[in-house]
């Protein structure tokens, strides 16, 4: 049987997906996509965050299969061929990224939230990224990021 | 290799889990780990894996109803999201609302929840104050049963090969009287060093709490509800029956190394939901 | 772009559209994998091992074990004590050591052979507390070594501390604990090695590719040369990846198979298998006058390295060193001893000993201040190390000294925060104070940097530079100071780092010592590099004592309304001539070594200052603990990047916080991110970063460093305020639920 989903926008069909393959194995090691990353392989980082029909995932957690039929955005699909995505835009523009391992998921998971709330306040937005983690910034500067990002999004500012 | 099934319907599903060589796989976020465990260690995967994610019985959602039905396949975002659901089983929404991360609330389920049948599982120790019974499907026909006789024991449940938790019916109760309190070791996505499902009415005529993460699996402490069911509402009731938890938990389990932390954590976190509940049910503090 | 402004850093866009490939990214489709047999027991003695089984999994290539090592099997960062064993060698030091190695055509077949190797070990008896492993007769855990187990003694020796104490108004007396933390970088150990022309390249996330590179030549037994390292992007280090990690086991299959070769390492094996920050156990004296003036401290600190002795020796030494905190104290007597045991291994990590001993000499002064019946920040301003007074070692600093200015800065806002305290039902709040000093680069020890710079004929400009970036932001600001000092934007000059064959040594990215050691490495390229262009102008220009200036892209004669002359022109002319205008630069920080007897000397050549204050809330019904607020008051000496330097505060808050309420690594129970928490953003702080500039004289600009200053103060800062919310002292760290229970209901017992 073959494996159909939308990847990026774009229909991808696998044949021979193991049903316990998870849709990070499939992304990163079948497809190449690098971009979204692990952490921990048991849904406790969020470096695997990918987008299930716009909801907020960990890869990781997710049997590829799952995404049967569904549509699945990661990072290397957030962007425009020219422009960043606002949120990316906010992230690189708010010293939200320091190593930038966390980045991917960590910007898949405000996106995600911003989708759902466009103007979420701090407490707000800490809780919705409590499974993404990062070592490097303290989260203040990602805090940053999401706040600006969506004035970015509501037009607010540029 | 396992081979992987969407179901299209409960019949279907029931069929191919009546061959008896299938998982079942809902949100993923336990069966996951289980199999990523199982290729690290050059272990057999299942043959089948069958998904009832999108089984439509199991996603019927009825909060208000006479008698309220949770399906199986509804995720904790949904229970902490569904202004139905905060209306009248705001205990189960204030549990959806501290399990996991939004990832995991997203996709995990509180079928999944009991099934996996952690002993610190949130979900399962609201199910268990608010009176739930599962209903459970096989080939065989249909069954229901408590939580408590559903789950035995850490990972451990009498659910026989073949059979789907389609649901769970629970129990009426004032839904302002509902407090769900957590301990974990830190702010957000922890597992619960305890937790704690009460519910009051303003007559204390059927007080309900289950405690979680402190047993096997989590336990109604009715010697407690029946100490509050005969006190006087107030400060001092509270602290008594914060202690009379602590008792039950130490009497269960042992004075153990974790009892230090624990007995009087559970003191007092029991004697806080319960004042918090009476002050929301318009008690004097 | 004015020094100090907030550059965007360099790769920031490719990291935050997934294109960045890390070490953990590393591999193409034919590589094939290698996966690490490890000892599921240890100490033990390797009594057979049988790999037979793994090799008839399909898919398997080869199985490695030590006696396919063609150089030397042991490796480490101190010359000294190069003594881990990447391939366990009849016996197995630690539970968890690699004994084999497994290649194989996939990921799977890998495990498989893995799992398939039998391993027959016999127990040995082991020794997994330091002191215990000091005790006459305790096993030894590497039997060839006179000292024993003893790894390490430090003393510091100032004055008589003895004679001191006796003399004192007020003495406090306390011991003090903190426990293993891992680094839990988010990325996971990761690379690909291949073979070419003789040589193995190996791309691997490092903190130190021109180390790797050595070693690595020894563990293959060739000449450094046919090596080559180059850091792949690297997701967070921390200190956790100082130390080779899968490096070794690349380069050895790499070497052996002729063929491409990756590896990562899962959470799990990360956990298992890479160093830890060492344990300590410190118990002090300290003593006072009637004004509050310190007279003596008296430390005696122990901590454990583990089976391998890694950083454990600059750990020792550092730790003693910074063990009587940023004052000024007459008296010193330190002893720091570092002991062998057969626990996994520990090593760097952020603050190398320093964040230990910040919780005991913070938590003497708030001690101090109680007996005295002072404010605790008043007594730490009387107390701080000012301009051309004495460390410990007796060293006198001439400038940036600033840590008076970072209490200042504190000093509203901790007011405000005491005095707005609030004690409620359910929870009771608290303000603490944290503050540090800490010596720049490797102690009392040559760690010099270097650097090139580059004009090439079509105008682009280059900076080589051996420093490995890891997030920490080297890269944007190395190429800040290069700019800034040839007139350029940062962006007109393009980067080239961390590469063996086209970089040279930069040493490691540790010590918070980039930006002022290969900062002043690169300020000294960047001179020379004007030189070369300004001597190739007098020679264009035939006039060769023309004094001339270089303005970014133009060359001006000095003082007048002389000759201008555009770079490109000198740059054509010294083309034809076929000459290439690269210029090096070198720094290395002056220092004299410590007195062996004494711990006398200077070891750093600049000093990091601050002082930060937290507020917290503990939750009296679970114990839990909330750091609401944190104000980080950091001596950076001369912030390069704003945006950075606050970046580099708030996460080393963060880091604090959770070394202080919720981070202790314990063999066995915690292997993943499930059981091993780090704090999440539901735990994050409002951090308020307050940058002091008070100029080191001899950094780039005035810089110094913040990477391990951000982290070191906020743990002593954290548990001051809990101490003071429950009115009891919290000595051993992580305040975890239980440590705080216990304190709430002892406090409450003991109330009448």
């Amino acid at each position: 049987m073959e494996l159909i989903f939308k990847l990026n926008g774009e229909e991808v069909r696998l044949s021979q997906v193991p049903g316990e393959e998870s849709l990070l194995t499939l992304l990163r090691e079948r497809l190449g996509l690098t971009g979204t990353k692990e952490g921990c392989g048991v849904g406790e980082c969020g470096a695997c965050s990918v987008l299930l029909d716009g909801k907020v995932v960990n890869s990781c957690l997710t049997a590829a299969w799952q995404a049967a039929g569904r549509e699945v955005t990661t990072i290397e699909g957030l962007a425009g061929d020219e422009d960043l995505h606002p949120v990316q835009r906010a992230f690189v523009e708010a010293g939200a990224v320091q190593c930038g391992f966390c980045t991917p998921g960590m910007i898949l998971a405000a996106k995600s939230l911003l989708d759902q709330n466009p103007d979420p306040d701090e407490e707000v937005i800490k809780n919705a990224l409590a499974g993404n983690l990062c070592r490097c910034t303290g989260y203040h500067d990602i805090i940053r990021a999401v706040r600006r990002a969506g004035k970015l999004l509501r037009g607010e500012t540029s | 290799m396992s081979s992987f099934i969407i179901a299209r319907d409960l019949p279907e599903a029931l069929e191919i889990m009546g061959r008896g060589e299938a998982r079942i796989i809902a949100g993923g976020t336990d069966l996951m780990i289980h199999l990523r465990q199982a290729r690290l260690s050059s272990r057999q995967a299942p043959p089948v894996i069958l998904d009832v994610s999108r089984l439509p019985e199991l996603q019927r959602l009825e909060p208000g109803a006479p008698r309220p039905f949770v399906g199986a396949g509804v995720t904790f975002h949904r229970l902490e999201s569904d202004p139905e659901v905060a209306r009248h089983l705001p205990l189960l929404a204030q549990a959806a609302s501290m399990v996991g991360s939004l990832q995991v609330r997203q996709t995990g389920t509180i079928g999944g929840n009991v099934a996996n049948a952690s002993p610190a599982a949130d979900g399962m120790t609201a199910l268990t104050a608010l009176g739930a019974r599962a209903e459970i499907a096989s080939l065989k026909g249909y069954r229901e049963c408590s939580i408590e006789e559903l789950v035995t024991a850490p990972n451990k449940t009498t659910l026989a090969p073949g059979e789907i938790i389609l649901g769970f019916t629970v129990e009426e109760a004032p839904p302002a009287g509902q407090v769900f309190a957590k301990v974990g070791r830190r702010q957000a996505v922890s597992v619960a060093r305890l937790n704690l499902a009460i519910s009051l009415d303003p007559q204390l005529g059927d007080p309900r709490i289950a405690l979680g993460a402190c047993f096997p699996s989590p336990r109604r402490l009715r010697d407690v509800e029946k100490l509050i069911r005969q006190g006087e509402p107030g400060r001092q009731l509270w602290q008594a029956a914060g202690q009379q938890a602590a008792q039950h938990f130490t009497d269960v389990c042992g004075w153990r190394s974790s009892a230090v932390y624990k007995a009087p954590a559970v003191t007092r976190v029991t004697e806080r939901a319960l004042e918090r509940a009476w002050q929301a049910l318009g008690g004097a503090a | 772009m004015m020094l100090g402004a907030s550059a965007i850093r360099v790769g920031a866009q490719d990291r935050a559209t997934g294109k960045t490939r890390f070490g953990f990214d590393q591999g193409r489709e034919g590589d094939l994998f290698l996966v690490c047999v490890r000892a599921a027991k240890g100490p033990a003695r390797i009594k057979s091992m049988d790999y037979a089984p793994a090799l008839a999994v399909p898919g398997v290539v080869r199985v490695f074990t030590a006696g396919d090592i063609p150089g030397q099997n042991r490796l480490g960062i101190i010359p000294v004590s190069k003594d881990q064993e990447f391939l366990a060698q009849g016996l197995v030091r630690h539970y968890g050591q690699a004994v084999a190695l497994v290649a194989a055509e996939s990921r799977e077949a890998a495990l498989a052979g893995a799992r398939a190797v039998r391993v027959e070990l016999e127990d040995l008896p082991g020794v997994f507390d330091p002191a215990e492993a000091l005790a006459a007769g305790a096993p030894l855990v590497h039997a060839d070594r006179a000292e024993g187990n003893l790894l390490k003694e430090n003393r510091i020796i100032k004055g008589d501390a003895e004679a001191a104490l006796a003399r004192s108004a007020v003495l406090v007396e306390a011991e003090y604990a903190i426990g293993r933390v891992e680094h839990a970088a988010l990325e996971m150990e990761g690379g690909r090695a291949y073979y070419q022309d003789g040589r193995v390249i190996v791309k691997a996330c490092t903190q130190n590719p021109h180390y790797d590179q050595g070693d690595l030549a020894l563990f293959l037994g060739v000449e450094p040369d046919r090596v080559r390292v180059v850091q792949a992007e690297t997701g967070g280090g921390f200190g956790g990846k100082l130390d080779v990690s899968v490096q070794p086991y690349l380069a050895l299959a790499a070497w052996h198979l002729k063929r491409p070769v990756r590896m990562a390492y899962t959470r799990e094996e990360t956990f298992l298998a890479t160093a830890k920050r060492h344990p300590f156990r410190m118990r002090y004296v300290s003593g006072a006058d009637e004004e509050g003036r310190l007279t003596a401290v008296k430390a005696e600190l122990l901590s454990d390295t583990g089976a391998f002795a890694s950083y454990g020796l600059a750990v020792c030494m550092r730790a003693a060193v910074h063990a009587t905190g940023p004052y000024l104290v007459p008296n010193v007597a330190v002893n720091c001893r570092m002991a062998y045991t057969n626990n996994t291994w520990n090593g760097a990590m952020r603050g190398f000993g320093v964040p230990q001993v910040a919780l005991a000499h913070e938590g003497q002064m708030d001690a101090l201040a109680a007996a005295l019946g002072m404010d605790p920040l008043e007594l730490r301003l009387k107390n701080a190390l000012r301009a051309d007074q004495a460390t410990a070692t007796g060293q006198v600093l001439k400038s940036g000294v600033g840590l008076t200015q970072c209490l200042e800065r504190l000093r509203p806002i901790y007011e405000a925060w005491r005095h707005g305290l609030s004690h409620g039902g359910w929870h009771r709040q608290g303000v603490g104070l944290g503050c540090m000093y800490y010596g720049i680069g490797n102690t009392g020890v040559s760690n010099p940097s270097t650097a090139q710079m580059e004009w090439l004929p079509d105008g682009r400009v280059v900076l080589y530079t051996g420093v490995a970036e890891l997030g920490q932001g080297s890269d944007t600001v190395l190429r800040q100071l290069a700019a800034q000092r040839l007139g350029l934007e940062p962006e007109e000059i393009d980067l080239c780092r961390g590469d063996t064959d086209r970089t040279t040594n930069a040493g490691a990215s540790s010590a918070s010592r980039q930006t002022y050691i290969s900062g002043n490495a690169v300020l000294n390229a960047a001179d020379n590099l004007e030189e070369l262009l300004l001597t190739g102008a007098r020679e264009l220009l035939g006039a060769r004592h023309l004094d001339l200036d270089l303005r970014g892209r133009l060359i001006l004669e000095k003082g007048g309304q002389g000759r201008t002359l555009e770079v490109k022109e000198v740059a054509r002319f010294l083309a034809s001539e076929g000459r290439e205008i690269k210029a090096g630069g070198r720094f290395d920080p002056n220092f004299t070594a410590l007195d062996p007897a004494t711990g006398q000397g200077r070891p750093y050549a600049a000093y990091a200052f601050a002082a930060q204050c937290a507020l917290v809330e503990v939750d009296t019904a679970s114990g839990l603990v909330k750091v609401k607020e944190v104000a980080a008051a950091h001596d950076v000496g001369r912030a390069i990047n704003r945006r950075a330097v606050m970046g580099q505060i708030c996460g080393g808050v963060m880091m604090g916080v959770g070394m202080a309420l919720m981070e202790e690594y314990q063999q066995g129970s915690t292997d993943n991110l499930q059981n091993y928490h780090i704090p999440t953003a539901a735990d994050a702080p409002r951090v308020t970063p307050l940058i002091v500039e008070e100029p080191e004289e001899t950094g780039p600009y005035g810089a110094k460093g913040v990477g391990e200053p951000a982290l070191i103060p906020t743990a002593p800062a954290v548990a001051g305020a809990v101490s003071q919310a429950l009115g009891r002292p919290m000595r051993r760290l992580p305040l975890n639920l239980e440590r705080v229970m216990e304190a709430i209901t002892t406090a409450e017992d003991q109330q009448p």
